[in-house]
Order: C-alpha cells, then structure tokens, then sequence
C-alpha cells in the first residue's frame, strides 16, 4: 500500500516538475539579450559615483 | 578481457554527466567570473593567503592551495578542475552512501543531492568553496559512520574527505559537524589540527571580527514563493540574495513540490535507520541545519543572532545563515532515494532520478547563460609585470574603493575585485559590502586610515602603500584629486597604475603573529602528510596484529 502511494506522490511530483521546469525554461531562455544589456553598461569612474551591489535581499 | 561492468560506472558516470551538464560553457578557455568567485592565471601567494592578513581569514587557506596549485597548472584549468570536482563528488558520494539493494535508488540518491537549489544558489553566487565542502560531505559521513565502527585507517580517510571542505571556515565547520555527528567527538583533536590554517589567525588577529546586528536580517534565509522561507529551506533553497534566485524557485508549483519531496523523503528515513541504525545522527544533524538556517525566523531567533553577531567574535559566520542547509541535503537524499526503492517500480526509479534536474532545469547549462568564461584584459598582465619588476616598495590600494566590480568585459556580472588575487603584492581593497545599496562596514584594520588619507588627500606612503590602481568601466568614483601627486605607470583601457612617491614606510597595521600562524599551517600540512601516508602504507595491519599480540 505504502509503496503505491509513493509511486503515486513520485507521479504527482513529476508531472509538477515538468510544469515547474518547462515554466523556468521559457523564462529563461525568454531573458533579454545580454548584448542589449551591454548598451547599458556602467559609466566610467568619474561619471557615477555609484556603488556595486553585492546582492539584492 | 572481461566486459565492463556497468553497474559500477554507472554513478560515477552520472555523476559526471550533472556537472558537465552544468558546467559545460565553463569548461572553454578562461576564467569564470561571477559573485565571490575570482580566480586568476598565476595567483601569488601573499601573506594574506596563509592567515597573515588584515582582514578575517574568510579564503585560508583556499588562497594558498589555488595559489601552489597555479604554479603547476594555468589558473583557469585550475578553477575549471575544482568546479567540476565541487559538482560532481557530492552525487558520487551521495549515490554511495545510501543503503540501497539496487544500483537505481542509489543514482535517486545521486541526483537528490548533486542537482538542488543549494547548487545552484551557491555556483551562481560563485562560492565555490562551499560547493567544495558539500560535495566531501557524504564521503565525510561515510568516513565518519566507518570510524564509528572502528575500521582501520578511517580517521585517516575521515582528515583527507575533510580537507578539500577545510578550505575555507564556513567548509570545514560543515565538514566538521558531519564528522562529529557520524565519527563522535573522539575526532575532534583531528579536525581542529586540520582547520587550524584558517581558526588560529582568526583567534590570534588583533580585533575582534564582530559584525553590524543588521547584517543578521539582510543575510537571513529569504522566501522565494508564496510557500514561505520555511518551505524554501526545506527545498535546500532560501538563500539571501534574490539575484542568483533561479527562476524555477519563484514559480507557484514550487512550494506544493518541495513538500511532496519531503513527505516522500520521510517516508524513507524508516528505511534509512533500519539499514544504516547511525544515520540517525544525520537526520539530527540535518535538523540542526535547518534550525540554524531558519534561526534569524524563530521567535527571538533574529534578536539573538543579532546578539552573536554583534558581541561573540567570530560568530559573524552565522550572519549568512542558510549555507547550514547543506546538512539538510543529504538527509533529504538519501530518505527520497529509499522511499523510491520501496516503491518496487522501474518506472519509478528512472522518473525520480529526472526529477530533480526537471524540477530545477535552469541549473543546466551555466545556469542557462549566467556563466560563462572570459579574459582578463591585456592591462591587467602589464600592471602585474610591472609590480613584479619594479623595485619601488609599497601594497597597492584599488580604487574605486568597493570590494565588488562590474566591467563590461565580464558582461557586467557582479564580481569580487580580482586585484588581491592577480597583483604579485599585497592589494588593500575597501571591504564595505552594500546590499540593496546599504553598507555594511569593512573589516579590514588597514583600511580606515588608507580611506581617511585618499579623503584628505593625504600622503598614502607612510600607510604602506606604494601604488594606487585605478579600475576603469565599473561603478564608482574616483576623485582627481587623489591622483595629482601621483606618478603614472601605466595607462590602459580598463586600468591605470600609479607611484606613490616619496617614502613608502611598512605598514602599522599588521595581521596576526607570524610565528603561531604559521606553526598552525605546518602542522596542519604535516598532519595531511602523515594521513596520506597512513593511507598508503600498511599501518592498519599493523596495528591490528599489535593488538592481538603477534609480531608483524
């Protein structure tokens, strides 16, 4: 009995992750190109007296 | 010649095949730059690097063994080597320590624990050495349970698997609860010899590393979804900073998933001490990693953690708080390889091996772009060479002051300052971490004062420093001021080296003494020696013959 219930769960589980994963798939390769984020480069010192993130809560 | 067997490559092959599946943009010539993650073509060996530094011993004595290791091989092989070693050892192991009666549970095993949001979060974060640490922790449990059952030379096993974790203090304190906890304290003495490069600067250094309590909240675990910092933990994710967040972590589906992988995982922890009755000791170390990920979220939990940080040196360690989910992982794995196995259905078994990496696909392939290699600019060799050659004495300072950089030469990813790592001498950077453009002090002794002289202006010889480096196409401000009484030396594209003229004295500010520091890394190094040697020659037969009173 037990072992059905986890073939069951594992079933559940997968068919979850394949929504889970395609989702994350199409976000990601759907990011923008990197080479338009190039056109938004930092400005030179002197410029932007600004600081870099070490990250982002 | 007898046909190979494929039940025994098949999870080394495994294994493998997760980390290329990850590393694979990685591995072209070059260096991957991201996060905490700085390697370089021939890093030096500075005193910093061996615990004789200003600032807390964060990278001892990782500095020092990328630093030997890249006068035997070019640095990025170095990095690409340990990358690959960080990704696919912990499923290797993992695979091997569960207690399973067939090879496919075991591969569940594998994959449950080498293809995890904790991977992710920490490679995109670019804590290697992490990585490192949570890739020996299964063969450190194995060492550990083998020693509480008293095989021989196991000790020596359990010092070796620890050593690659020991790098760092964050690794070896992991290390060293998964020994603990499968060993018992009789292996104490061993790993405090081990970690003693990294625990005898940090005692010894004058100050205290204490933190800002505020630093508690913006390290503290996070939630990715609407299932809460609770569910993320328990899915081996939560970690602070929400952009190396995979985008898998953040979808609705996530949280109803990771519970269902739990519910199954205990349903085969049973199973797991029945087989293996020590392995209990792992599920209480895998509590004790989940409470302390989630501590700064219990009641009173954050004003104590704040508390700690604040007035207990060293316990600033505790601030980044969701690495101790490491713990949790291996737990989680090996219960969810055994609740498969007890499924009985081949089915089963290869759904669940695939689950892990369906359920997290943007780990694969560098994070889906997020890695990639690159080359450092032609100014940084010139500005290296020309600190090799030159005789004028003096550190370096590297402006503008700030301890990450973005440069378009690295496609803008956040990254630690590489000149501590590249320049042949010591290079003082300002250790101020902003998070969401809020500074959290330095820690660095030096520092204070090298800022109050480039504010004034004043003279930086009678400080230490020698040169001033300028890192062009990265935020920050330099004031020209700064600049006007120095001599250039070099001027590039993406960095300009001046002289301080004048004399240059040595520095006031000194790390810890250099006689114990050093004592603690020869001992720790013969330590190491004498393990591999008890690995290699028959000490063990030895000693049991001695014991049962026959001469060898």
């Amino acid at each position: 009995m037990s072992s059905r219930i986890i073939a069951a769960a594992v079933a559940v589980a997968a068919g979850l992750a394949l929504a889970v994963g395609g989702a994350a798939t199409l976000v990601s390769l759907a990011r923008p190109d990197r080479g338009i984020d190039l056109q938004n480069a930092p400005a030179g010192n002197g410029v932007d007296g600004g600081v870099v993130d070490y990250g982002t809560k | 010649m007898k046909p190979l067997n494929a039940k025994v490559f098949a999870l080394p092959a495994l294994s493998a095949a997760l980390a290329l599946a990850v590393l694979a943009p990685v591995l072209t010539p070059g260096f991957t730059l991201v996060g905490d993650m700085v390697f370089s073509p021939d890093q030096p060996l500075l005193p910093a690097a061996v615990g004789l530094g200003t600032t807390p011993p964060r990278s001892v004595p990782a500095d020092a063994v990328v630093a030997v290791l890249t006068w035997l091989l070019p640095g990025d092989l170095v990095q690409k080597l340990l990358l690959l070693a960080a990704l696919s050892l912990g499923a290797w192991g993992a695979g091997r320590l569960a207690p399973a009666r067939s090879l496919g549970p075991r591969l569940v095993a594998a994959t449950a624990y080498g293809w995890t949001p904790f991977v992710a979060e920490r490679l995109f974060m670019g804590h290697w050495p992490y990585l490192l640490a949570y890739a020996c922790l299964p063969w450190v449990a194995a060492a550990g349970l083998a020693h509480r059952r008293g095989e021989p030379k196991s000790l020596a096993r359990l010092v070796l698997w620890s050593l690659p974790a020991a790098l760092t203090p964050t690794g070896g304190l992991l290390a060293a609860g998964t020994a603990l906890a499968t060993a018992g304290w009789r292996a104490l003495p061993a790993l405090a010899l081990l970690n003693a490069p990294w625990w005898v600067p940090s005692v010894l250094r004058p100050g205290s590393v204490l933190s800002a309590p505020e630093a508690v909240d913006w390290f503290s675990a996070r939630a990715e979804n609407w299932g809460g910092t609770v569910v993320s933990v328990l899915g081996t994710g939560g970690f602070w900073n929400s952009s190396v967040t995979p985008v898998s972590r953040e979808l609705p589906v996530t949280p109803v998933l990771t519970l269902l992988v739990v519910a199954v995982a205990a349903a085969g922890w049973p199973v797991l001490v029945r087989r293996l009755p020590e392995a209990t000791r792992l599920l209480w170390l895998g509590a004790a990693g989940l409470l302390l990920a989630l501590a700064a979220h219990l009641p009173f939990g954050a004003a104590a953690m704040r508390w700690l940080v604040s007035e207990v040196p060293g316990a600033a360690l505790l601030r980044d708080a969701q690495k101790w989910v490491a713990w949790w992982a291996l737990p989680l794995a090996l219960g969810f390889a055994l609740a498969v196995e007890a499924a009985r259905r081949r089915a089963v078994v290869a759904v669940a091996v695939l689950l892990p990496l369906v359920v997290t696909p943007d780990l694969a392939w560098g994070g889906m772009g997020r890695l990639d290699t690159v080359q450092y600019p032609a100014d940084w060799a010139v500005v290296r060479d020309v600190l090799a050659r030159d005789e004028h004495p003096g550190d370096v300072v590297s402006l503008p002051l700030g301890a990450f950089r973005r440069f378009g030469w690295n496609e803008n990813r956040t990254q630690l300052d590489p000149a501590p790592r590249f320049l042949p001498r010591t290079t003082v950077v300002d250790d101020t971490v902003h998070v969401d453009g809020r500074p959290l002090p330095g820690e660095d002794t030096r520092l204070p004062a090298i800022r109050e002289a480039l504010r004034h202006n004043a003279d930086l010889g009678p400080l230490g420093i020698g040169w001033v480096l300028v890192e062009h196409g990265t935020p920050g401000r330099v004031d020209p001021r700064t600049l006007e009484g120095l001599v250039p030396v070099h001027r590039g594209e993406w960095l300009d080296l001046y002289r301080v003229p004048g004399r240059i004295t040595p520095p006031r500010d000194t790390g810890p003494p250099r006689v114990p520091v050093l004592a603690a890394d020869a001992a720790a190094a013969l330590f190491v020696a004498g393990c591999l040697l008890w690995q290699v020659i028959p000490a063990g037969r030895f000693t049991r013959n001695r014991r049962r009173g026959v001469t060898p």
